[in-house]
């Protein structure tokens, strides 16, 4: 469905991603995970196509995804950026619906999805950074749109709303299409994900299922910590646990 | 009770078209309306029917480009006169004026004014740069709006006319005494070619809620609306200066004064900013021509004298719902 061919993202200092190959199905959660400076923000935003000096090339079902105008790539694309502040305090149905012209008895259905029916009539200010998030995700997914990309759509919000979140992400993936993620948290990334993309100084390191992504190995060389596996068989899955940064 | 935006446009309308029935009636001598004689009636038809005229225009082209610039630059200091597009404009008016190449048709002037404009605006964007920010349009204004302002001094400074920065003083002021139907032919089209440019950009101007990155994935082409957006207020903005001078800080006040009386939504921020911009320049002039001294006021110092503690009743009221 997605394509990548030789992405490369020029830096002032170094690359923010050099020469990225992939392939990624349909119907998939995919999590990129790095550290800080990894380049996850910068692969997402050149997927997204707001990165103008991006090089290479991306084939989204077997189109020039870069080539298309912004109205047609519009049709496909859904994107939430890494920080959003509304410069408006706007209601929360009039936020979800911005700019897309949604008839109200879609919208409200697609409210009501999200948990935010009852707080459509509230502003932004009065409601909390979760519900908040979860208002810019709404808006982001109205048009269910076939490539969905987040940039740490759950940072800085509390467990409940983590779950709910990333359990939102998969639900779009399994209905209408490709979700890209970035994501800090390597738990909620194992347990969500269908596959992790790993990013270490601009480059893809390994790509896979999260059990084959998320090795000891990976994580001290990606993020410089030792981990050790617990392995829960409940239905939650595994969870990796930093136990200490390697010292040099 | 909730109103309509099409409630608080018809109730705003009234109180204009109530507004401008004062602004007539208070000229300088009394006239019989229902039977003027044929000076009554030439100082009707030409004199106050086009103040009213051009103040509606004028008002029109402020208030909309003020909306305009704060909700493209996400910034509500935003104004017209900061993209430097009124210096620029105000600049070419006197540069041709000092020389004395005033061209052979009435409308050479306003046409060169705005060719000044959109200088000021080609430069605002070849200084600001392809995907410039915000922050970076606006310092770029700053600095066309002060280099003009240098070099409209110094050509006053170097006049043979020791009279020329008096005048000049006074036309930068803005004033609408004295206009006649021809000062309304100079602002009209510039509000008229403006109004589709901005009727077409509305959407993007709403989706400006959120950040440029989001918007530019929304399906517009962020650099070529936002230019598009340029264009129409150098349009509106010269417009303005080339029939009353420059007037500020209407084009500031009228969107935050919508703002601040509870429209806080881009939509109402847009097409509620030109009314109120109507009742605001309706009231001030009518204040300038009421106030008796030797020459009458230029209604700029009656906006700015009004305006300022306006806008602070305005923040304080707003700062008391919001403790």
């Amino acid at each position: 469905m997605l394509e990548l061919n030789d992405l490369y993202l020029a830096g002032i200092s170094r690359p923010r991603i050099r020469h990225i190959n992939l392939a990624l199905a349909s119907n998939q959660l995919v999590g990129v995970i790095g550290a800080n400076g990894a380049g996850k923000s910068s692969l997402l935003r050149g997927i997204a196509a707001v990165e103008p000096q991006l090089t290479g090339q991306v084939q989204f079902k077997q189109k020039d995804w870069l080539g298309l105008s912004h109205r047609k790539r519009q049709q496909y694309l859904g994107y939430l950026p890494q920080t959003e502040t509304p410069e408006w305090d706007i209601r929360i149905d009039e936020l979800v619906n911005l700019a897309a012209q949604c008839a109200r008895p879609r919208l409200d259905e697609h409210l009501r999805t999200y948990e935010l029916l009852e707080l459509k009539e509230r502003r932004v200010s009065q409601v909390s950074g979760g519900e908040r998030q979860r208002a810019l995700l709404a808006r982001a997914t109205l048009l269910k749109p076939q490539l969905l990309i987040c940039d740490e759509p759950v940072s800085g919000l509390d467990v409940a709303h983590q779950l709910t979140i990333m359990q939102q992400l998969r639900n779009h993936a399994r209905n209408h299409g490709l979700v890209l993620a970035a994501i800090h948290d390597l738990a909620l990334a194992a347990r969500f994900c269908d596959r992790l993309l790993l990013m270490h100084n601009g480059d893809l390191v390994q790509s896979g299922e999260p059990f084959e992504v998320l090795t000891e190995k990976n994580l001290a060389d990606c993020f410089g910590v030792q981990a050790e596996w617990f392995c829960r068989d409940h239905g939650v899955g595994w969870i990796p646990t930093p136990l200490q940064a390697i010292k040099d | 009770m909730k109103l309509s935006q099409r409630q608080c446009y018809l109730i705003l309308l009234g109180i204009a078209i109530l507004l401008s029935v004062v602004q007539l009636t208070v000229g300088g001598s009394s006239l019989k309306w229902w039977a003027p004689n044929a000076l009554e009636s030439d100082i009707i038809w030409d004199i106050r029917v086009p103040r009213t005229v051009l103040t509606w225009s004028i008002a029109i082209a402020l208030g909309l480009a003020g909306a305009v610039m704060q909700l493209l630059l996400r910034n509500p200091l935003a104004e017209p006169g900061i993209t430097g597009v009124s210096g620029c404009a105000a600049l070419v008016t006197i540069t041709c004026l000092y020389f004395g190449w005033l061209p052979a048709f009435s409308f050479g002037l306003p046409a060169l004014a705005l060719v000044g404009g959109l200088f000021g605006v080609s430069l605002l964007m070849v200084l600001a740069g392809q995907r410039a920010s915000p922050t970076r349009l606006i310092l770029a204004g700053v600095a066309i709006a002060t280099m003009s302002s240098a070099a409209m001094g110094l050509l006053l400074y170097l006049a043979p006319n020791p009279f020329a920065f008096q005048e000049w003083a006074f036309w930068h002021m803005g004033s609408l005494a004295n206009k006649s139907w021809h000062s309304v032919m100079l602002a009209l089209p510039g509000v008229v070619l403006a109004l589709p440019l901005v009727w077409f950009g509305r959407r993007f101007l709403y989706a400006l809620t959120l950040s440029e990155e989001t918007v530019a994935t929304m399906g517009f082409n962020v650099a070529r609306y936002r230019n598009l957006m340029l264009l129409a207020v150098a349009l509106l903005t010269t417009a303005s200066v080339v029939a009353a001078g420059v007037i500020g800080f209407v084009g500031l006040l009228a969107p935050h004064a919508v703002r601040l009386i509870g429209f806080n939504h881009p939509k109402y921020v847009l097409w509620l900013s030109p009314i109120t911009a109507i009742l605001l320049l309706l009231s001030f002039d009518t204040i300038a021509q009421l106030m008796s001294t030797a020459r009458e006021l230029p209604v700029g110092v009656i906006a700015a004298l009004v305006g300022a503690p306006l806008l602070i009743v305005l923040l304080v009221r707003e700062r008391t719902r919001d403790a």
